[in-house]
Protein backbone atom coordinates (compact mmCIF):
# COMPACT_ATOMS: atom_id res chain seq x y z
CA UNK A 1 0.00 0.00 0.00
CA UNK A 2 1.31 3.44 -0.91
CA UNK A 3 -0.20 5.42 1.94
CA UNK A 4 2.51 7.99 1.52
CA UNK A 5 1.36 8.82 -2.00
CA UNK A 6 -2.28 9.14 -0.90
CA UNK A 7 -1.15 11.55 1.83
CA UNK A 8 0.85 13.47 -0.76
CA UNK A 9 -2.16 13.72 -3.06
CA UNK A 10 -4.37 15.03 -0.23
CA UNK A 11 -1.63 17.46 0.79
CA UNK A 12 -1.48 18.91 -2.74
CA UNK A 13 -5.25 19.22 -3.12
CA UNK A 14 -5.73 20.63 0.38
CA UNK A 15 -3.13 23.36 0.07
CA UNK A 16 -3.73 24.60 -3.45
CA UNK A 17 -6.95 26.32 -4.48
CA UNK A 18 -6.47 25.52 -8.16
CA UNK A 19 -5.82 21.81 -7.53
CA UNK A 20 -8.76 21.69 -5.13
CA UNK A 21 -11.07 23.14 -7.78
CA UNK A 22 -9.81 20.86 -10.56
CA UNK A 23 -10.17 17.75 -8.39
CA UNK A 24 -13.69 18.59 -7.25
CA UNK A 25 -14.75 19.30 -10.83
CA UNK A 26 -13.51 15.97 -12.17
CA UNK A 27 -12.08 13.61 -9.53
CA UNK A 28 -11.14 10.64 -11.79
CA UNK A 29 -9.64 12.95 -14.42
CA UNK A 30 -7.60 14.90 -11.89
CA UNK A 31 -6.37 11.74 -10.11
CA UNK A 32 -5.22 10.19 -13.41
CA UNK A 33 -3.48 13.35 -14.57
CA UNK A 34 -1.73 13.89 -11.22
CA UNK A 35 -0.59 10.27 -10.91
CA UNK A 36 1.06 10.45 -14.34
CA UNK A 37 3.54 12.94 -12.95
CA UNK A 38 4.50 10.73 -10.00
CA UNK A 39 7.15 8.02 -9.86
CA UNK A 40 5.25 6.18 -7.09
CA UNK A 41 1.82 4.77 -8.01
CA UNK A 42 -1.49 4.22 -6.21
CA UNK A 43 -2.91 0.75 -5.63
CA UNK A 44 -6.26 0.16 -7.40
CA UNK A 45 -8.07 0.53 -4.05
CA UNK A 46 -6.36 3.83 -3.27
CA UNK A 47 -7.07 5.18 -6.76
CA UNK A 48 -10.73 4.18 -6.49
CA UNK A 49 -11.13 5.81 -3.09
CA UNK A 50 -9.63 9.07 -4.36
CA UNK A 51 -11.76 8.98 -7.52
CA UNK A 52 -14.83 8.71 -5.29
CA UNK A 53 -13.65 11.17 -2.63
CA UNK A 54 -14.39 8.24 -0.32
CA UNK A 55 -13.18 9.49 3.07
CA UNK A 56 -14.43 6.40 4.90
CA UNK A 57 -12.24 4.07 2.83
CA UNK A 58 -9.28 6.45 3.01
CA UNK A 59 -9.58 6.62 6.79
CA UNK A 60 -9.69 2.82 7.04
CA UNK A 61 -6.49 2.59 4.95
CA UNK A 62 -4.62 4.52 7.63
CA UNK A 63 -3.98 7.79 5.84
CA UNK A 64 -3.10 10.69 8.12
CA UNK A 65 -6.33 11.61 9.98
CA UNK A 66 -5.52 15.29 10.53
CA UNK A 67 -4.84 15.73 6.83
CA UNK A 68 -7.80 13.58 5.80
CA UNK A 69 -10.31 15.69 7.70
CA UNK A 70 -8.99 18.95 6.26
CA UNK A 71 -8.99 17.43 2.75
CA UNK A 72 -12.49 16.02 3.22
CA UNK A 73 -13.85 19.35 4.38
CA UNK A 74 -12.21 21.06 1.40
CA UNK A 75 -13.53 18.73 -1.29
CA UNK A 76 -17.07 18.20 0.03
CA UNK A 77 -17.88 21.62 1.50
CA UNK A 78 -19.79 22.93 -1.49
CA UNK A 79 -21.91 19.78 -1.79
CA UNK A 80 -22.60 18.65 1.78
CA UNK A 81 -23.84 20.49 4.85
CA UNK A 82 -20.92 20.65 7.31
CA UNK A 83 -22.84 19.14 10.24
CA UNK A 84 -23.92 16.24 8.07
CA UNK A 85 -20.38 15.79 6.75
CA UNK A 86 -18.94 15.74 10.29
CA UNK A 87 -21.55 13.23 11.40
CA UNK A 88 -21.00 10.90 8.44
CA UNK A 89 -17.20 11.17 8.62
CA UNK A 90 -17.21 10.28 12.32
CA UNK A 91 -19.58 7.37 11.80
CA UNK A 92 -17.37 5.92 9.07
CA UNK A 93 -14.20 6.51 11.09
CA UNK A 94 -15.79 4.78 14.07
CA UNK A 95 -16.26 1.61 12.03
CA UNK A 96 -12.53 1.51 11.26
CA UNK A 97 -11.37 2.49 14.77
CA UNK A 98 -7.79 3.72 14.92
CA UNK A 99 -5.71 2.38 12.02
CA UNK A 100 -1.97 3.01 12.32
CA UNK A 101 -1.26 6.18 10.31
CA UNK A 102 2.53 5.94 10.34
CA UNK A 103 4.01 5.97 6.82
CA UNK B 1 23.92 38.16 29.99
CA UNK B 2 20.61 37.37 28.35
CA UNK B 3 17.73 36.59 30.67
CA UNK B 4 14.82 34.24 30.20
CA UNK B 5 12.07 36.48 31.58
CA UNK B 6 8.95 34.46 30.87
CA UNK B 7 7.70 31.34 29.16
CA UNK B 8 4.05 30.81 28.28
CA UNK B 9 2.36 27.63 27.09
CA UNK B 10 -1.02 27.94 25.41
CA UNK B 11 -3.44 26.38 22.98
CA UNK B 12 -3.11 26.78 19.22
CA UNK B 13 -6.71 25.77 18.52
CA UNK B 14 -7.18 27.33 15.06
CA UNK B 15 -10.97 27.58 15.33
CA UNK B 16 -10.85 29.88 18.36
CA UNK B 17 -9.88 33.24 16.79
CA UNK B 18 -12.96 33.11 14.51
CA UNK B 19 -15.17 31.72 17.28
CA UNK B 20 -14.27 34.61 19.59
CA UNK B 21 -15.49 37.12 17.00
CA UNK B 22 -18.93 35.54 16.64
CA UNK B 23 -21.99 37.02 18.33
CA UNK B 24 -23.17 33.63 19.60
CA UNK B 25 -20.49 31.79 21.57
CA UNK B 26 -20.55 28.54 23.54
CA UNK B 27 -20.73 29.02 27.33
CA UNK B 28 -17.07 28.19 27.99
CA UNK B 29 -15.64 30.66 25.48
CA UNK B 30 -15.61 33.56 27.96
CA UNK B 31 -13.45 31.58 30.41
CA UNK B 32 -10.94 30.78 27.67
CA UNK B 33 -10.77 34.43 26.64
CA UNK B 34 -10.20 35.49 30.26
CA UNK B 35 -7.19 33.18 30.50
CA UNK B 36 -5.85 34.38 27.15
CA UNK B 37 -6.10 37.98 28.39
CA UNK B 38 -4.20 36.96 31.53
CA UNK B 39 -1.44 35.40 29.41
CA UNK B 40 -1.29 38.49 27.19
CA UNK B 41 -0.85 40.65 30.30
CA UNK B 42 1.94 38.40 31.60
CA UNK B 43 3.83 38.71 28.33
CA UNK B 44 3.44 42.49 28.27
CA UNK B 45 4.57 42.74 31.91
CA UNK B 46 7.85 40.93 31.26
CA UNK B 47 8.73 43.01 28.16
CA UNK B 48 10.69 40.45 26.16
CA UNK B 49 12.94 41.75 23.34
CA UNK B 50 12.61 38.49 21.43
CA UNK B 51 10.22 35.54 21.49
CA UNK B 52 11.33 31.98 20.86
CA UNK B 53 8.11 30.46 19.53
CA UNK B 54 7.84 26.68 19.77
CA UNK B 55 5.11 24.87 17.85
CA UNK B 56 4.62 22.17 15.26
CA UNK B 57 4.00 22.46 11.54
CA UNK B 58 0.77 20.63 10.62
CA UNK B 59 1.89 18.90 7.40
CA UNK B 60 2.10 22.23 5.63
CA UNK B 61 5.68 23.20 4.88
CA UNK B 62 7.08 19.89 6.14
CA UNK B 63 5.81 16.60 4.84
CA UNK B 64 6.77 12.94 4.92
CA UNK B 65 9.05 13.45 1.90
CA UNK B 66 11.46 15.37 4.13
CA UNK B 67 10.40 15.57 7.76
CA UNK B 68 12.66 17.28 10.29
CA UNK B 69 12.32 16.16 13.90
CA UNK B 70 13.18 19.68 15.14
CA UNK B 71 13.92 22.77 13.07
CA UNK B 72 14.61 26.49 13.38
CA UNK B 73 13.36 29.18 11.03
CA UNK B 74 16.22 31.47 10.02
CA UNK B 75 14.75 34.68 8.57
CA UNK B 76 14.26 38.32 9.44
CA UNK B 77 10.56 38.14 8.55
CA UNK B 78 8.10 35.24 8.68
CA UNK B 79 4.88 34.96 6.76
CA UNK B 80 1.79 33.15 8.06
CA UNK B 81 -0.21 31.22 7.04
CA UNK B 82 -1.28 28.81 4.23
CA UNK B 83 -4.26 28.81 1.86
CA UNK B 84 -6.02 25.87 3.56
CA UNK B 85 -5.86 27.56 6.98
CA UNK B 86 -7.45 30.71 5.62
CA UNK B 87 -10.15 28.57 3.97
CA UNK B 88 -10.87 26.18 6.85
CA UNK B 89 -10.29 28.36 9.92
CA UNK B 90 -10.63 31.88 8.58
CA UNK B 91 -7.17 32.72 9.92
CA UNK B 92 -5.69 36.02 8.76
CA UNK B 93 -2.49 36.14 6.77
CA UNK B 94 0.21 37.94 8.74
CA UNK B 95 3.86 38.95 8.80
CA UNK B 96 5.98 38.68 11.92
CA UNK B 97 9.49 40.10 12.29
CA UNK B 98 12.25 37.57 12.94
CA UNK B 99 15.47 37.96 14.95
CA UNK B 100 17.90 36.47 12.43
CA UNK B 101 20.93 36.91 14.65
CA UNK B 102 19.20 35.03 17.48
CA UNK B 103 18.05 32.33 15.03
CA UNK B 104 21.70 31.74 14.08
CA UNK B 105 22.95 31.82 17.66
CA UNK B 106 20.35 29.34 18.78
CA UNK B 107 21.08 27.02 15.84
CA UNK B 108 24.85 27.10 16.30
CA UNK B 109 24.62 26.95 20.09
CA UNK B 110 22.40 23.89 19.85
CA UNK B 111 24.89 22.18 17.49
CA UNK B 112 27.58 22.71 20.11
CA UNK B 113 25.31 21.07 22.68
CA UNK B 114 24.56 17.96 20.64
CA UNK B 115 21.22 19.03 19.11
CA UNK B 116 21.29 19.13 15.32
CA UNK B 117 18.29 21.23 14.34
CA UNK B 118 17.28 21.38 10.70
CA UNK B 119 16.86 24.94 9.52
CA UNK B 120 14.83 26.83 6.94
CA UNK B 121 15.56 30.15 5.26
CA UNK B 122 12.14 30.08 3.63
CA UNK B 123 9.68 29.22 6.37
CA UNK B 124 5.96 29.95 6.41
CA UNK B 125 4.46 29.60 9.89
CA UNK B 126 1.10 27.89 10.38
CA UNK B 127 -1.49 28.08 13.15
CA UNK B 128 0.83 26.61 15.77
CA UNK B 129 2.64 29.96 15.86
CA UNK B 130 0.09 32.31 14.27
CA UNK B 131 -2.70 31.52 16.76
CA UNK B 132 -0.60 31.95 19.93
CA UNK B 133 0.72 35.24 18.53
CA UNK B 134 -2.84 36.42 17.75
CA UNK B 135 -3.75 35.55 21.34
CA UNK B 136 -0.86 36.97 23.37
CA UNK B 137 0.75 39.51 21.06
CA UNK B 138 -1.71 40.52 18.34
CA UNK B 139 0.49 43.53 17.53
CA UNK B 140 3.06 40.99 16.23
CA UNK B 141 5.82 43.49 16.97
CA UNK B 142 8.25 41.32 18.95
CA UNK B 143 10.80 39.54 16.71
CA UNK B 144 10.47 35.77 16.84
CA UNK B 145 12.73 32.74 16.52
CA UNK B 146 10.43 29.94 15.39
CA UNK B 147 11.19 26.37 16.40
CA UNK B 148 9.03 23.64 14.91
CA UNK B 149 8.80 20.05 16.12
CA UNK B 150 7.43 16.89 14.61
CA UNK B 151 4.69 15.71 16.91
CA UNK B 152 2.22 14.93 14.13
CA UNK B 153 3.79 12.45 11.68
CA UNK B 154 5.00 9.28 13.43
CA UNK B 155 7.55 7.99 14.08
CA UNK B 156 8.21 10.89 16.46
CA UNK B 157 11.23 11.75 18.57
CA UNK B 158 10.87 10.39 22.10
CA UNK B 159 9.20 12.41 24.84
CA UNK B 160 12.53 12.59 26.65
CA UNK B 161 14.17 14.02 23.54
CA UNK B 162 11.64 16.87 23.46
CA UNK B 163 12.70 17.64 27.04
CA UNK B 164 16.42 17.37 26.24
CA UNK B 165 16.09 19.73 23.28
CA UNK B 166 14.39 22.16 25.67
CA UNK B 167 17.35 21.82 28.06
CA UNK B 168 19.75 22.61 25.21
CA UNK B 169 17.72 25.68 24.19
CA UNK B 170 17.88 26.93 27.80
CA UNK B 171 21.61 26.34 27.96
CA UNK B 172 22.11 28.41 24.81
CA UNK B 173 19.90 31.21 26.20
CA UNK B 174 21.82 31.27 29.48
CA UNK B 175 25.12 31.55 27.62
CA UNK B 176 24.16 34.46 25.36
CA UNK B 177 26.47 37.39 26.06
CA UNK B 178 24.12 40.31 25.38
CA UNK B 179 21.50 41.64 27.75
CA UNK B 180 18.46 40.62 25.76
CA UNK B 181 15.25 39.76 27.53
CA UNK B 182 14.08 36.44 26.14
CA UNK B 183 10.51 35.19 26.16
CA UNK B 184 9.41 31.73 25.09
CA UNK B 185 5.94 31.03 23.69
CA UNK B 186 5.06 27.35 23.38
CA UNK B 187 1.88 26.00 21.83
CA UNK B 188 0.34 22.57 21.93
CA UNK B 189 -2.57 20.79 23.50
CA UNK B 190 -3.68 18.19 25.99
CA UNK B 191 -5.85 15.22 24.93
CA UNK B 192 -7.25 15.97 21.49
CA UNK B 193 -8.73 14.23 18.48
CA UNK B 194 -8.76 15.56 14.91
CA UNK B 195 -9.90 13.48 11.97
CA UNK B 196 -10.98 10.52 14.09
CA UNK B 197 -14.30 9.19 15.41
CA UNK B 198 -14.26 11.56 18.41
CA UNK B 199 -13.42 14.84 16.66
CA UNK B 200 -15.34 18.02 17.43
CA UNK B 201 -16.92 16.64 20.60
CA UNK B 202 -17.56 19.39 23.11
CA UNK B 203 -16.04 17.63 26.09
CA UNK B 204 -12.67 16.71 27.54
CA UNK B 205 -11.25 13.89 25.41
CA UNK B 206 -9.44 12.17 28.28
CA UNK B 207 -9.67 13.94 31.66
CA UNK B 208 -7.31 11.39 33.22
CA UNK B 209 -4.55 12.11 30.70
CA UNK B 210 -5.13 15.87 31.07
CA UNK B 211 -4.80 15.69 34.86
CA UNK B 212 -1.63 13.61 34.68
CA UNK B 213 -0.14 15.88 32.02
CA UNK B 214 -0.77 19.06 34.02
CA UNK B 215 0.70 17.22 37.03
CA UNK B 216 3.92 16.39 35.15
CA UNK B 217 4.33 20.02 34.16
CA UNK B 218 3.56 21.23 37.69
CA UNK B 219 6.11 18.95 39.34
CA UNK B 220 8.61 18.86 36.45
CA UNK B 221 8.34 15.06 36.42
CA UNK B 222 10.00 14.22 33.12
CA UNK B 223 10.51 10.56 34.13
CA UNK B 224 6.76 9.97 34.48
CA UNK B 225 6.02 11.93 31.32
CA UNK B 226 8.66 10.03 29.33
CA UNK B 227 7.22 6.73 30.57
CA UNK B 228 3.64 7.55 29.51
CA UNK B 229 4.06 9.63 26.35
CA UNK B 230 4.80 7.43 23.37
CA UNK B 231 2.44 7.43 20.38
CA UNK B 232 0.79 4.07 21.21
CA UNK B 233 0.01 5.27 24.74
CA UNK B 234 -1.28 8.68 23.67
CA UNK B 235 -3.54 7.83 20.70
CA UNK B 236 -6.22 6.22 22.93
CA UNK B 237 -6.50 9.58 24.74
CA UNK B 238 -7.22 11.22 21.36
CA UNK B 239 -5.41 10.65 18.07
CA UNK B 240 -3.58 14.01 18.11
CA UNK B 241 -2.69 14.05 21.83
CA UNK B 242 0.99 13.98 20.81
CA UNK B 243 0.77 17.78 20.52
CA UNK B 244 1.37 17.70 24.29
CA UNK B 245 5.03 16.87 23.60
CA UNK B 246 5.75 20.53 22.85
CA UNK B 247 5.07 21.27 26.52
CA UNK B 248 7.73 18.74 27.51
CA UNK B 249 10.16 20.89 25.54
CA UNK B 250 8.91 23.81 27.65
CA UNK B 251 9.58 21.74 30.77
CA UNK B 252 13.15 21.32 29.56
CA UNK B 253 13.53 25.05 28.96
CA UNK B 254 12.18 25.70 32.49
CA UNK B 255 14.98 23.54 33.85
CA UNK B 256 13.26 22.51 37.05
CA UNK B 257 11.60 25.84 37.81
CA UNK B 258 7.99 25.50 38.97
CA UNK B 259 5.31 27.04 36.78
CA UNK B 260 3.43 30.02 38.16
CA UNK B 261 0.32 28.79 36.34
CA UNK B 262 -0.55 25.27 35.14
CA UNK B 263 -4.02 24.33 34.05
CA UNK B 264 -6.02 22.23 31.63
CA UNK B 265 -9.13 24.39 31.44
CA UNK B 266 -12.45 22.58 31.09
CA UNK B 267 -14.50 25.02 29.02
CA UNK B 268 -16.77 22.55 27.30
CA UNK B 269 -14.14 21.71 24.65
CA UNK B 270 -11.17 19.38 24.74
CA UNK B 271 -8.99 20.73 27.60
CA UNK B 272 -7.41 24.13 26.92
CA UNK B 273 -3.84 24.28 28.25
CA UNK B 274 -2.45 27.34 30.00
CA UNK B 275 1.06 27.22 31.47
CA UNK B 276 3.33 30.05 32.61
CA UNK B 277 6.80 30.30 34.06
CA UNK B 278 7.85 33.77 35.14
CA UNK B 279 10.87 35.59 36.45
CA UNK B 280 10.13 36.32 40.11
CA UNK B 281 12.37 39.35 40.45
CA UNK B 282 14.25 41.51 38.00
CA UNK B 283 17.66 40.05 37.22
CA UNK B 284 16.86 36.57 38.51
CA UNK B 285 16.28 33.67 36.12
CA UNK B 286 13.08 31.69 36.04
Amino acid sequence: MSKYLVNKFMHVVNMNEEAEGAYVENPPGFVAQWEKGERLKFTPEERRALERRDYGSLYAMGVHPFLLWSFTEAVWRTEMDREELVRDYKAKAAVAGYPDFET
Amino acid sequence: MAQLVTMLGITHNPFMPRLFKQAQQPPGAAKVQERIAMMRAKLAHHKPDVLITIGNDHLHQFFMDNMPAFMIGKMDRFHGTFYDEVREFGLPECDVPGDLEMCNRLLEGAYERGVDFAYSSELTIDHSIVVPMLFVRPEMDIPIVPILTNCIAPPLPTARRFYEVGRAIRSVIDGLPDGKRIGVLVSGHLSLEVGGPKQFERRLMDPDFDARAVGWITTGDIDAAARDCNVEQMVPSGNMTMGFLNFLMAMGVAGGASPTHAEGLDAGFPAVPFFAWEQKEEGAGL
